[in-house]
């Protein structure tokens, strides 16, 4: 297990210094921050010394050494536009995104598990609504799903709020309240992709001989359930659901911007567009990390799970 | 742990979650809308973008404005027609050679931290902003030294006349920070606005919330005891949030209009942007047709702005012939109807040109802005026999590529402020937007008549230059696009003029009682 761990570590920080590499170099290809920090009518002077302040005259490989070297020290630097360290533009908006990232996930594999194992065990009208409905989900951009429920929720009915976001330390209802209709729009289709693998699964296991005799002896229903039929499927239910996290997460830009939340998509998209380098570095790293982790964890769960896979 | 204790487990913790997820469900739905009540006194205004940062030293534009000038008071206002009257400064008044600016700031203002705001306080804020790297530097450019003759007086001498200095003084170059504040001014705001920051309260990024000043001199001028500025990128966002009037001020594109009116809220356009084609190759080094008036003429009267107000403004544009700001004084309203929709009238100016034919002409495209005016502006100087071919832009290179001088002629919306600021950025032969350096004689000598004309004297100078300018055809203007803004008439009471360009807090009071 050790050896597995360390060479999971090995492969997840090469991806980090690939990842965070290759958008160093993109940013820096792609536009140039200076004009817009020192404002369009300033003087080749101020240009050059601002240039020369933030670094951008030094090769492209040492600038991102020292920025690496950095990081490794906890220190991600400050905007060069907003002035706020990092690390604090990170930590106000990483709530935003995990929270709706998480509860969408959490909704998307409760609900996905219940429509797939329903939809394998009693077939009939119940799958074919699903398959129906699945096709549905698939094919309905979650942006579309975002505005007709801002429509009817919001605009019409008053229910809940139709943009904003509350912290749960602010409140914790308005948390709630400020939560509910993005994490909607982004369940509808992890709903699906989850409902269809665990349905697909849970009727394979079903059609195996060792459930066979274990239905034709005669064993309780809830046991057959979830001791056998459930922990048989949830591997690769867990490795969907694992990736659907990762998917929402990076995902949730569309939502953020329909519901003017704070999180990490707004954040990456403005520092993006002017080029401000050490917000997008510390973007990028900590949502690679964050996938590092996830995928550390879903591979761990599954063994877990399932003894076969360990040995692999 | 067996096996099924660990899948119990599990179970518990499924059901817990659910459980947990239907309450959240259960909750969140309960009670009404958001959005503040007539009683309370608060107004919630949307705006389009958030801010950069805190301090006016580094600049911003008109809506980082509405941000700065809840916390922070000017030296000079501008007011709502571009005229300029006192702020902190009570008397204002220049030299016979408009060299030197004499400010009176009366005794006894204070910062919101108690730091009394007097002559030294703006003189250590106006040389902070010099040195600071950023837009509000450019504005004080011409200042050579701000020196303090006492408490209550500082004078600041120019290297040469500066018609935009008294704007710039109203504006973000001018707000006033506590120079106790000045080591943290980008992330705490430290002024002697109506308004202070309640930082626990707000949300980076959401919601920002101010509570009154009690140190404000002029609290009547700000009728809500609290105001929450709410950031909304996405047009979506904002539409959503006005209709079902989470917020007390929003704003909505001319898609939005007829459903904020039915949702019972009060809109009124305002004329912020000129959407126009500019001709900025003038001298005709990348298309030589460009350099011919005649043929700049042809493409004002080649292109349908009526056309263009009616398929994408949604009828709510007015046509234009010009660049400065309709409530300015440099704005002839004759000047509109000098270059009609007329195709013959444009092929017949090209033929004359030595064009007949028509020319090719390379322009840059994008999807960020106005995506919907590229094909029909195709089409319709395909019409006189110009063929453009457009390049795609990123949004992110759009400024630095088209005024850096790589395209001959491109599409831009522009938001007029002050002419002389305009004037300067558009017309002079360095300014910002004249990418091709287009040096004209009798621009120049127009603008440095007005450079050197008093105030009062420089309306009939701004007029002859903006005629001029339409004359010679520097830019294709098609239309003033109007910003919608509403307001929920049964809580607020707004007052937008008709020529109005830009929103001032004091626009929205609380209905009376």
């Amino acid at each position: 297990m050790l050896v597995y761990l360390a060479r999971r570590v090995g492969v997840a920080f090469v991806v980090l210094i690939a990842v965070t590499f290759l958008t160093f170099v993109m940013l820096h290809l792609l536009a140039d921050p200076v004009r817009e920090i020192v404002g369009r009518s300033a003087t080749p002077d101020q240009v050059a010394a601002k240039r020369a302040e933030l670094g951008l005259n030094d090769p492209i490989v040492s600038r991102y050494g020292s920025w690496l070297a950095d990081a490794s020290r906890g220190n991600l630097g400050t905007s060069w536009f907003t002035g706020i360290p990092v690390t604090e533009t990170i930590g106000s908006a990483l709530p935003v995104t995990v929270s709706v990232a998480l509860l969408a996930t959490a909704t998307s594999a409760a609900l996905g598990v219940l429509a797939g194992m329903a939809a394998a065990f009693r077939r009939g009208w119940i799958d074919k609504a699903l398959q129906t409905a699945t096709g549905v989900a698939f094919s309905v951009p979650a942006l579309w799903v975002a505005l007709l429920l801002v429509i009817v929720f919001a605009i019409r009915l008053h229910w809940l709020p139709a943009t904003g976001y509350t912290p749960f330390a602010q409140s914790p209802l308005g948390w709630a309240r400020s939560l509910v209709l993005p994490v909607i729009a982004l369940s509808l289709s992890p709903v699906a992709a989850i409902a269809n693998q665990t349905r697909s699964d849970v009727a394979t296991i079903m059609q195996q001989d060792f459930f066979r005799t274990l239905r034709s002896r005669g064993l309780p229903r809830r046991r057959l359930l979830f001791r056998h039929l459930l922990r048989n499927a949830a591997p690769k239910t867990l490795t969907i659901v694992g990736l659907q996290f990762i998917a929402l997460f990076g995902g949730t830009l569309v939502v953020e911007e329909i519901f003017a939340m704070p999180g990490l998509g707004i954040v990456t998209g403005s520092s993006a567009l002017r080029a401000d380098v050490p917000v997008v570095l510390g973007v990028v790293l900590v949502s690679t990390l964050l996938v590092v982790a996830v995928n550390l964890f879903v591979d761990l769960a599954v063994g877990w799970l399932d003894p076969k896979e360990r040995q692999h | 742990m067996n096996r099924s204790i660990r899948l119990a487990k599990v179970r518990r913790a499924i059901g817990a979650s659910l459980a947990s997820m239907g309450l959240i469900y259960a909750t969140a739905a309960c009670g009404a809308g958001s959005g503040s009540s007539a009683a309370d006194r608060t107004v919630v205004l949307a705006t389009p973008t958030d801010l950069t940062n805190w301090d006016p030293a580094v600049g911003g534009d008109d809506l980082a404005t509405l941000f700065f000038q809840t916390v922070f008071s000017p030296l000079l206002t501008v007011n709502v027609d571009l005229t300029v009257s006192p702020g902190i400064a009570s008397v204002y008044s220049y030299n016979g050679t408009q060299t030197s600016l004499t400010l009176t700031i009366p005794a006894g203002q204070r910062f919101s931290d108690e730091t009394p705001l007097d002559a030294d306080a703006v003189k250590r804020n106006l040389d902070r902003t010099m040195k600071t790297k950023g837009g509000s530097a450019t504005s004080l450019a011409n200042i050579t030294s701000v020196t303090v003759k006492s408490p209550t007086e500082v004078v600041i001498d120019l290297k040469a006349p500066d018609p935009g200095l008294l704007f710039a003084l109203g504006r973000a170059p001018g707000m006033m920070v506590s120079p106790r504040a000045f080591g943290n001014a980008k992330i705490t705001p430290v002024g002697s606005g109506p308004y202070v920051l309640d930082q626990h309260a707000s949300t980076r990024g959401s919601r920002y919330v101010f509570a009154r000043n009690p140190a404000y001199p002029h609290p009547e001028r700000y009728g809500f005891d609290k105001v929450e500025l709410r950031p909304m990128r996405d047009f979506n966002a904002m539409i959503a949030a006005t209709t079902s009037k989470q917020v007390d001020v929003g704003g909505v594109a001319a898609d939005g209009v007829e459903p904020a009116k039915a949702a019972g809220l009060t809109v009124k356009a305002m004329p912020s942007n000129v959407i126009g084609m500019w001709l900025v190759d003038r001298g005709g080094e990348l298309a030589k047709p460009l350099a011919d008036v005649r043929v700049r003429q042809a493409i004002n009267h080649a292109l349908d702005a009526d056309g263009f107000i009616k398929a994408i403004s949604k009828g709510g544009g007015t046509r234009t012939t010009q660049m400065f700001a309709v409530a300015s004084q440099s704005y002839d309203a004759s000047l509109d109807s000098r270059y009609p929709y007329d195709p013959a009238r444009a092929r017949q100016l090209l033929a004359e040109a030595g064009y007949p034919h028509g020319f090719e002409l390379k322009m840059p495209s994008e999807n960020a802005f106005e995506p919907a005016y590229y094909p029909i502006v195709q089409k319709q100087l395909a019409a006189v026999g110009i063929k453009v071919t457009y390049i795609p832009v990123a949004a992110n290179q759009i400024a630095d590529r088209y005024l850096g001088g790589e395209f001959p002629a491109f599409m831009w919306t522009y938001s007029p402020s002050d002419n002389w600021l305009d004037a300067t950025y558009l017309l002079s032969k360095n300014g910002i937007y004249n990418p091709f350096h287009t040096d004209d004689r009798k621009v120049t000598g127009l603008l440095a008549r007005i450079q050197k004309a008093p105030r009062a004297q420089q309306q009939p100078l701004f007029q002859q230059l903006n005629r001029y300018v339409v004359e010679q055809a520097w830019f294709a203007p098609l239309n003033i696009d109007p910003v919608y803004i509403t307001w929920k008439p049964d809580k607020v009471k707004g007052t937008i003029g008709d020529k109005q360009m830009f929103i001032d807090l004091r626009d929205f009071q609380p209905l009376a009682g």
